[in-house]
This record gives structure tokens, C-alpha cells and sequence, in this order.
């Protein structure tokens, strides 16, 4: 029996251990992808990526256990500014304000990233 | 008479018999530590220790005895010691460095202490922190630049011109030139050719040997956070956290800093943005207030939440730092120092030395198609419209300071920002060590402070391993308020809170 390389068992265990959690892409929003720790902006809606964890618990829309979560800050800059902090896995959709954002991939933990597609509401 | 002569005799011959049994009796007995016999005594520490507190049960004879049967050894040890501190001491190569730096260990500086003496034994020490501490500096970042004045003593010239990147300082060529002597040049043209990068030789010693290969000081307030502590910081913040280049000179070009290596959801572009540095309002009545500053895209918190700190203590200091020029540019003034001269202060206990750098940017940002700043936003908007600028003029100005956006975007720390903003060292503390107490007195001196969250924080709206800046400290209530340099989610917590989410704490007093 030949000798597995030492590379490709590192390359097994590295692909083995990739996290990302994924849903179907929407016809719809315009696809923003943001790093954790840091702000994306669209109009006048502000979302940052505070923290990724793979969690048992729910989100806060009650969907699946045990998967990633994204805990996002959302905060939309208008004269009576509106701000709300939750947790959202793939294949979530929430609104805020004329906003309305669908979770399409969580990456990574520490400093992985989130992809969101946002739609404006008429 | 019989009975009268026999006991003379025997008197005699007692006399006679018990001075034969003690020939040394009139013997002088040798001190330990005899200055005649030094080099012997030395020997005899070193080799049989235990010797010390039996010696002056020994008889002369054989204290004598034992002198001699060490002198010629005694001899060849102290030739041994003084030819090893001599090279130790010499001026090395690269080679040699990466040969004998790991020999010179604690006991090797015990034996020179002993041989040699006191001041031998310390100038051993400080040539093998001094260079500890830089393999480490040079495993974390690129010292291709760096200030080796202080090391001449310990490297050949031709390594230090080496790793300057072949620069000979001018004093030095004109000196080797006037006593006609070509052959430093000629050694360091052959040296050129073989690119010596002083990070292969950081890797070269990643052993043990250098865990928490920091320096060691005299200075109180910063020696606990100095012995081990400051490796454990690197590479908390940002997704790849290095720490910054140290760079000398301005960059030379004139073109926009790059980008390309950010991540940016839908693209962004260099356009003009016509805008005022400071702008008051009525949620802004001073012009320069930390709330101006709202991150974006780019990982450089650290950096975001220094400029914000400053700004909350003395905003003055930010209308200085930060000029508008009659073409549309601005410039912005930061301060660096060298490795080699935070050695150097660290050495002498002293402060390092900064250098004044003023970068000048054009009115281009990079702005997503409907343009708006990917990465620092606009701060407030004037009565006829236009946004104020102040904080991404600092960020382009910062991103061009370091060779462009990407590099700035990898992490970073901000005590070394806060250094490069106001030009004072900053100090760096772990929460376990300090209280909302000494957070709240450093706010009153004026002190910038920034804070640096932990991995996992348990309160699951601090954003973990980011930079937050201090907004208030209130010691009689024990809460402390961050803010966020995303310009919102700022966050109040408790001092138990506080020290559960956070591990550091960076304070710099801006004057």
C-alpha cells in the first residue's frame, strides 16, 4: 500500500474542516458580501458582521440547530435612526425599515464572512 | 635515676612522635576565594561546588593539594571562557549569528559572570536580547528598513548595509572613500547578490528558546506587559494581523493607494468627492468628533478606532494632523520609529525617538456605483450638501503611508497606530492587570484609549476580536462606554463585563 502524502492528509483535513453554510440564491437584491468586524453600506442601511459561531440553538427566526450563525448589527441612518442586533442563518430573510435581507452564505468563523442579498421595498 | 631518665625520655619522644603526626601543624591554611589562587578558586566553583563548605575542614596539605591539582586546568577554563566571549562579543555575520546566537544561554552568561565578571556577564545578555527581541520583531514583520544603529557593535557593517537594503549611509561612504578603503564595498557588492532577508533568519531560530523573545526593561510600567506578554498580541485583530512595516521615508508615488486585494461587494472606483475636512451640524456642534468616523469595508479597526480616540480627547490635534491644501490635496502627519530605536529606548529606558512623515493625498476615494465610500464613510453633511472628509483623508493617507489599502486591511495593532498618529509611545495592558479606576484616570489626563475585544466574547453584541475606542468611564457607577469605529453599536457595560469581553487595553497620552 502506498503512502499517503503528508501535503494531501493536511489538504483533506483542512477541506474537511471547511465551514460554510449555504442557501439558493434569490432572483432578486443586490448580493453584498462583509467580513466579520467589518460595515457594508447600502443607501442608507449599515450592516456589520459582529460575530460567526456554529451554534445548537436556534436563531432567532426558529430555524435549524446546530449550524452557523451570523450575529448581525443592522442600523439604518436616517433622522430617527433605527438599530437591531439578531442572529440569522443561511436561507433566513428579515426586514428592517424599506429593507428586506435574505442570509444566501455563512463562511468561516473568526473573520469569516456573510452574504447577504438586500432588496429595497417599495 | 633509672625511673628519672625514662620518663624524660618518654616525655621527649612524645613530644618528637606527635610532631611528626602533624608536620603542618605551622602550615598556613588557605582562604576560600584566595585572590593568589582566583582563577583555581574559580575553577573549583564551577567544577566542584560543593568543595566551598567543606574547605575549611580540609588540612593545609590538603587545601595545597587540591590548589595544585587545579591550576593548569584553572588556566586552560579561563582561556576557554575568554576565547568564547570574545566571539560572542565579536561582530557577526549572518552566519555567525544564526550559529552562535543560540549558544549564548543562561548558564553560558553564569560562566562569563563568574570568569570574566559582572559587566561582561550583562553585555552578554544585552547582545542576546537584543537580538531575541529582533529575530522575533523580524518573524512578525518586514525590518528590511530598519535602524541597526544601535546593533553596530554587535554586526558586521556589511550585514547591517545588507539588510538596509545595500544603503550605505553617507557618512559612512564618504568615510571609507577619504581613507581610500574599497574593500568594505567591494564585500558588500558580493553580499548584495545573495538577498539576505532577516525574516529567514527569524525562522531560523523559531525554537524554543525564543518563546517570548521580548526584551527585557527597567521600566515598571511596562515590563509586565513586555516579558511574553506582547507576543501573545500579535495577531489578535484583523483577519491576518502583521504588524506594520516600518517605513522611513514617505512613499514616493504619486498614484492613488491600491485596493485590489479588498474584498468589495460590487466593485468601487477612484472618484473625486468634493467635500470640507470639518464640518459642524446640529448632531456634530464640534466640528471634529469621534461619531465622524464610520468604518466600511476594510479590516483596519485598530486604525479607525485610534483616529476616533484622539479625536474624542483633543480634537485640535486632529485639525492639525490633517490639512487641506489650495490644489484640492491634503496632507496628514505621522510619526515613525524604528525597531532598532525602541531597542535603543528600551535599552536606556528612555522614550524612542519619532519621525515627523507627511502624506499628501489627492481628493479620490474609492466609492461603490452609487457612490458611496466603500471604506471609511463620510462623516457629517454641510448645509449645502457636501460630506466631511476628515477620517478617510486619514485612512488614504494611512493606506499610501503603508503601500496601499490591502496592507492596512490585514489587521493590525493600535497602540502601534495611536504611534503613528500623535508620535508618543503607547502602552499596552491586560485587563486582569488594571480597573475601570485606572481607565477612568487615564480619560482624565487626556489620554487616548482604545480597547481590543477577546476571540469569543460572551456578550454576544460585542464584536469579537476588534478594536472599540472609550467613549466615558464612570468610577462610581464601574461602567465603562466603548464606541465603535463603525459609528454605531456602541456599547456600555459593567467593569465585570468589560473585563470578561475584552483582554487589552492601549492607552497613549497624545502630547
Amino acid at each position: 500500500m502506498g503512502k499517503i502524502p503528508l501535503s494531501l492528509l493536511f489538504f483533506i483535513f483542512i477541506t474537511g474542516c471547511k465551514e460554510v453554510d449555504k442557501a439558493p440564491i434569490l432572483s432578486e437584491g443586490k448580493m453584498i458580501e462583509i467580513k466579520q468586524g467589518t460595515v457594508a453600506n447600502i443607501g442608507k442601511l449599515k450592516i456589520g458582521v459582529i460575530r460567526i459561531d456554529k451554534l445548537d440553538n436556534k436563531s432567532d427566526s426558529g430555524k435549524l440547530k446546530n449550524t452557523l450563525v451570523a450575529r448581525l448589527s443592522l442600523f439604518i441612518s436616517e433622522e430617527k435612526p433605527e438599530k437591531k442586533n439578531l442572529d440569522v442563518v443561511a436561507g433566513d430573510k428579515i426586514q428592517i425599515g424599506k429593507y428586506s435581507i435574505y442570509v444566501v452564505e455563512i463562511r468561516g468563523r473568526v473573520k469569516g464572512t456573510v452574504v447577504l442579498q438586500v432588496k429595497v421595498l417599495n | 635515676m633509672r625511673t628519672k631518665f625514662f620518663v624524660v625520655m618518654l616525655t621527649l619522644s612524645i613530644i618528637l612522635f606527635s610532631g611528626s603526626l602533624s608536620p603542618d601543624d605551622n602550615q598556613e591554611k588557605i582562604m576560600w576565594g584566595d585572590e593568589k589562587y582566583c582563577l583555581e578558586f574559580k575553577y573549583l566553583t564551577e567544577t566542584q561546588p560543593i568543595l566551598k563548605d567543606l574547605w575549611d575542614d580540609l588540612k593545609a596539605e590538603e587545601q595545597k593539594n587540591k590548589i595544585n591539582d587545579v591550576k593548569e586546568p584553572a588556566r586552560d577554563r579561563y582561556n576557554e571562557v575568554k576565547e568564547y566571549y570574545d566571539l560572542m562579543m565579536s561582530k557577526w555575520d549572518i552566519e555567525e549569528t544564526e550559529k552562535y546566537l543560540n549558544s549564548i544561554t543562561d548558564e553560558s552568561i553564569e560562566v562569563v559572570r563568574l570568569w570574566l565578571g559582572e559587566k561582561e556577564a550583562l553585555q552578554l545578555k544585552k547582545k542576546k536580547d537584543t537580538l531575541k527581541y529582533l529575530v522575533e520583531e523580524a518573524k512578525i514583520s518586514d525590518i528590511d528598513k530598519i535602524d541597526f544603529k544601535i546593533l553596530e557593535k554587535y554586526f558586521k557593517p556589511e550585514v547591517i548595509s545588507n539588510i538596509k537594503g545595500i544603503k550605505i549611509e553617507e557618512e559612512q561612504k564618504s568615510k571609507i572613500l577619504n581613507k581610500g578603503d574599497n574593500s568594505f564595498f567591494k564585500e558588500v557588492k558580493k553580499l548584495s547578490k545573495k538577498k539576505l532577508d532577516f525574516n529567514e533568519l527569524a525562522h531560523t531560530y523559531d525554537g524554543a528558546n525564543l518563546k517570548g523573545g521580548v526584551i527585557e526593561t527597567n521600566k515598571p510600567n511596562k515590563s509586565d506587559i513586555l516579558k511574553g506578554k506582547v507576543a501573545t498580541l500579535k495577531g489578535n485583530w484583523g483577519p491576518n494581523t502583521i504588524k506594520h512595516k516600518e517605513i522611513i521615508d514617505q512613499p514616493k508615488t504619486a498614484e492613488n493607494p491600491k485596493f485590489d486585494g479588498v474584498e468589495i461587494s460590487g466593485g468601487a472606483k477612484y472618484k473625486p468627492v468634493s467635500g470640507y475636512l470639518f464640518v459642524k451640524n446640529n448632531t456634530d456642534p464640534v466640528d471634529i468628533h469621534h461619531n465622524d468616523i464610520n468604518q466600511g469595508q476594510l479590516g483596519d479597526c485598530y486604525l479607525l478606532s485610534s483616529v476616533a480616540a484622539v479625536a474624542k480627547q483633543n480634537p485640535d490635534f486632529i485639525r492639525n494632523m490633517v490639512r487641506q491644501n489650495p490644489d484640492n490635496t491634503y496632507s496628514v502627519d505621522f510619526y515613525q520609529t524604528t525597531t532598532g530605536e525602541k531597542v535603543k529606548a528600551l535599552l536606556s529606558n528612555s522614550d524612542p525617538k519619532y519621525k515627523k512623515v507627511t502624506v499628501t493625498v489627492d481628493n479620490q476615494f474609492p466609492l461603490d456605483k452609487d457612490n458611496n465610500p466603500v471604506f471609511n464613510g463620510y462623516g457629517d453633511t454641510s448645509p449645502d450638501g457636501k460630506p466631511e472628509v476628515w477620517g478617510m483623508v486619514i485612512e488614504k493617507a494611512y493606506a499610501k503611508l503603508h503601500g496601499s489599502y490591502n496592507e492596512i486591511d490585514k489587521g493590525g495593532w493600535p497602540s502601534s497606530a495611536m504611534e503613528e498618529i500623535t508620535g508618543k509611545p503607547s502602552s499596552e495592558w491586560k485587563t486582569t492587570s488594571i480597573g475601570i479606576k485606572d481607565i477612568a484616570e487615564w480619560d482624565k489626563k487626556g489620554y487616548a484609549i482604545t480597547v481590543g475585544s477577546s476571540k469569543d466574547p460572551p456578550n454576544k453584541d460585542v464584536v469579537a476580536r476588534h478594536v472599540y475606542y472609550v467613549i466615558d468611564v464612570d468610577p462610581v457607577k464601574k461602567t465603562i462606554t466603548l464606541g465603535n469605529p463603525w459609528g454605531f453599536n456602541h456599547i456600555t457595560l459593567s467593569e465585570e463585563e468589560f473585563k470578561k469581553n475584552f483582554d487589552y487595553v492601549f492607552t497613549n497620552p497624545i502630547k
